[in-house]
C-alpha cells in the first residue's frame, strides 16, 4: 500500500493514548511545593508598594480604588510549606507555590461559525450583568490580542441549545508579547482551566473583597514565570491568569474586580 | 461517573454504559469528528457508528484510557468517512490543511506493505512525537491527530499563531528527518 497523505494521518492516530489524552489537558501545573525553604516577601513587598505609590501618583486616577497591601505577614504555615501569604483588612493572600505536572481534562467546546453570536464589549458585559474597565485591569504598555479571531468576543449555542458563554480578554505587552494578562469570563462556572482541580490536594485560599478565590504562582510548561487565580463573583466564574508580571498586577486586577 | 465504571457495566452488558459514555465523551467525539467533516449529518452519522462499535468492542477490549480510545474511534470513522465523500475534492477547512502540511513530510515515503510496517510506522511516529518537548508535542497532537486550526491551537497553548505555524513547520522538518534516519525515506530518491 503506498502511503498517502491520509493513510499517514491514519498511522499518526495509533499514537499512544498519553500523547493523546495530553494535548486535552490545559495546563501542566505543579504541585504543591514541600520545600522547608523560608521566603522573605517584605522588603520586596515594601519596594513594590512604594514603586506601586509612585505609580499611582503618576498615573492617575483610574486606580484610585484599588488598596494595595499595606501589612503583610508571613505565617507559620508559609514558613512550613513554602507559600506566600498576606493580610490586611481587605483581603488575605495566600498564594500557592507550584511545581511538577498534575493535569486536568479539558474538552475543548465544538465551534462553528454558524452558531456564534458575535457581541461588543458593551453587549457582552450587559449579558454577564457587570462592567469591567479592561484599563484598570491591565498594566500600561499592554494591548489586546486581536490576532486571533477566537478571541472575539460573543456567545456559542451548540445544535442542543446549550450555550458556550466563556469569552478570554487577553492583552500582552506591545513590543515582545513577553508579558501577558487573560481574565477569561464565563456564567455559572469557573472558565474551563481548573487548576486548582488538577491537585491532589487542596489549595489555600485567598480573599480579596470578601470573594473567595484561589492563586498559585508556577513556572508554565515554557518556564515562564505565571500567576493564576480562579474565583466565582455574582455568579461569574473567573480565571486569570498572568505571564511575567508582578503578583502586584494580579492583586490590583483582582481588587478591581471584586469591587464591581 | 468513572470511566472503569463505564467498561464494568460494558462487561456486564448493561446498555446504560453507552448513555453514560455519551453523556461523558460525545461532545469530546463529536468535536474531533467536526475538525474532520464539518457536517452535522455525517457526524451524528459517526457518532451513531462510534456508540455501536463501542458496545460490539467492548468485550472483549477493556480499554486503559476510555476517552483514547473512544477519541481513535471516532477520529478513524471519521477519516473513513471522510475518504468516502472526498476522494477527490479538497477544501480548505483545517483537516484539508492539515493534510496538505503533510505533503512535505511524506513526499518520498517508501511504500509501506501490510499491517507490520503499517504499526511500524505508526509506532516510529509515537517515538518521535516522545522526542519532542512537552509543548511542542501537545502542539503536534493538536494539529495531526485532533485537526484543530492554527488560531485554536494558539488561544489553547496561549502563544501567538504565527508562532505556532513556525513550531509546526519546525516539527515537519525534524519528523521528515526522523523518517530518514528510520530508513522509511530514501535520501537519494529525489
Amino acid at each position: 500500500m503506498k502511503v498517502d497523505n491520509l493513510s499517514f494521518l491514519y498511522a499518526l492516530g495509533n499514537i499512544g493514548d498519553d500523547l493523546v489524552v495530553e494535548a486535552v489537558e490545559v495546563y501542566s501545573l505543579p504541585k504543591v511545593e514541600t520545600s522547608t525553604s523560608r521566603r522573605c516577601f517584605r522588603s520586596a513587598i515594601a519596594v513594590a508598594a512604594a514603586c506601586f505609590v509612585v505609580v499611582f501618583m503618576m498615573t492617575v486616577i483610574n486606580r484610585m480604588n484599588i488598596d494595595l497591601p499595606i501589612d503583610e505577614t508571613l505565617t507559620t504555615d508559609s514558613q512550613e510549606n513554602g507559600n506566600y501569604h498576606s493580610s490586611d483588612k481587605s483581603m488575605t493572600i495566600k498564594i500557592n507555590e507550584l511545581k511538577d505536572v498534575p493535569t486536568l481534562s479539558y474538552m475543548l467546546p465544538m465551534r462553528g461559525e454558524d452558531n456564534f453570536k458575535p457581541m461588543n464589549e458593551k453587549d457582552l458585559f450587559a449579558y454577564y450583568g457587570i462592567y469591567l474597565d479592561m484599563s484598570k485591569i491591565v498594566p500600561s504598555g499592554m494591548v489586546e490580542n486581536l490576532l486571533n479571531d477566537l478571541y472575539a468576543h460573543g456567545i456559542y449555542t451548540y445544535p442542543d441549545g446549550t450555550v458556550d458563554d466563556q469569552n478570554v480578554f487577553y492583552y500582552q505587552s506591545e513590543n515582545d508579547a513577553a508579558q501577558t494578562i487573560s481574565v477569561s469570563i464565563k456564567k455559572g462556572n469557573i472558565p474551563c482551566f481548573f487548576v486548582v482541580k488538577a491537585y491532589d490536594r487542596k489549595l489555600e485560599k485567598s480573599s480579596v473583597n470578601d470573594t473567595e478565590m484561589t492563586i498559585a504562582h508556577y513556572n508554565d510548561v515554557d518556564g515562564q514565570d505565571t500567576y493564576y487565580a480562579e474565583f466565582m463573583y455574582k455568579g461569574l466564574g473567573f480565571a486569570i491568569t498572568t505571564t511575567n508580571l508582578s503578583k502586584e498586577a494580579l492583586i490590583n486586577a483582582l481588587q478591581y474586580i471584586t469591587a464591581q | 461517573m468513572e470511566d472503569s465504571n463505564i467498561i464494568d457495566m460494558l462487561f456486564r452488558r448493561d446498555e446504560s454504559a453507552l448513555m453514560e459514555a455519551r453523556r461523558k465523551y460525545e461532545t469530546y467525539c463529536r468535536s474531533i469528528a467536526h475538525s474532520i467533516l464539518d457536517n452535522p449529518e455525517d457526524e451524528e452519522e459517526c457518532l451513531n457508528d462510534l456508540w455501536l462499535r463501542v458496545w460490539n468492542s467492548i468485550p472483549p477490549q477493556h480499554p486503559q484510557n476510555l476517552m483514547a480510545y473512544l477519541g481513535k474511534i471516532a477520529r478513524n470513522l471519521s477519516l473513513d468517512k471522510y475518504r468516502e465523500n472526498h476522494r477527490q475534492k479538497r477544501g480548505g477547512g483545517a483537516f484539508e490543511l492539515a493534510l496538505e502540511e503533510m505533503d512535505f513530510v511524506i513526499s518520498e515515503l517508501n511504500t509501506v506493505d501490510g499491517e507490520y510496517e503499517y504499526k511500524e510506522l505508526s509506532a516510529i511516529i509515537d517515538s518521535f512525537i516522545r522526542t519532542l518537548p512537552a509543548g511542542e508535542r501537545r502542539i503536534f497532537v493538536h494539529r495531526y491527530w485532533y485537526f484543530r486550526d492554527i488560531s485554536q491551537i494558539a488561544k489553547i497553548e496561549q502563544l501567538k499563531p504565527q508562532r505556532v505555524t513556525h513550531i509546526l513547520f519546525k516539527i515537519r522538518k525534524a519528523l521528515r528527518n526522523y523518517l530518514k534516519k528510520e530508513g522509511f525515506i530514501e535520501y537519494e530518491s529525489r
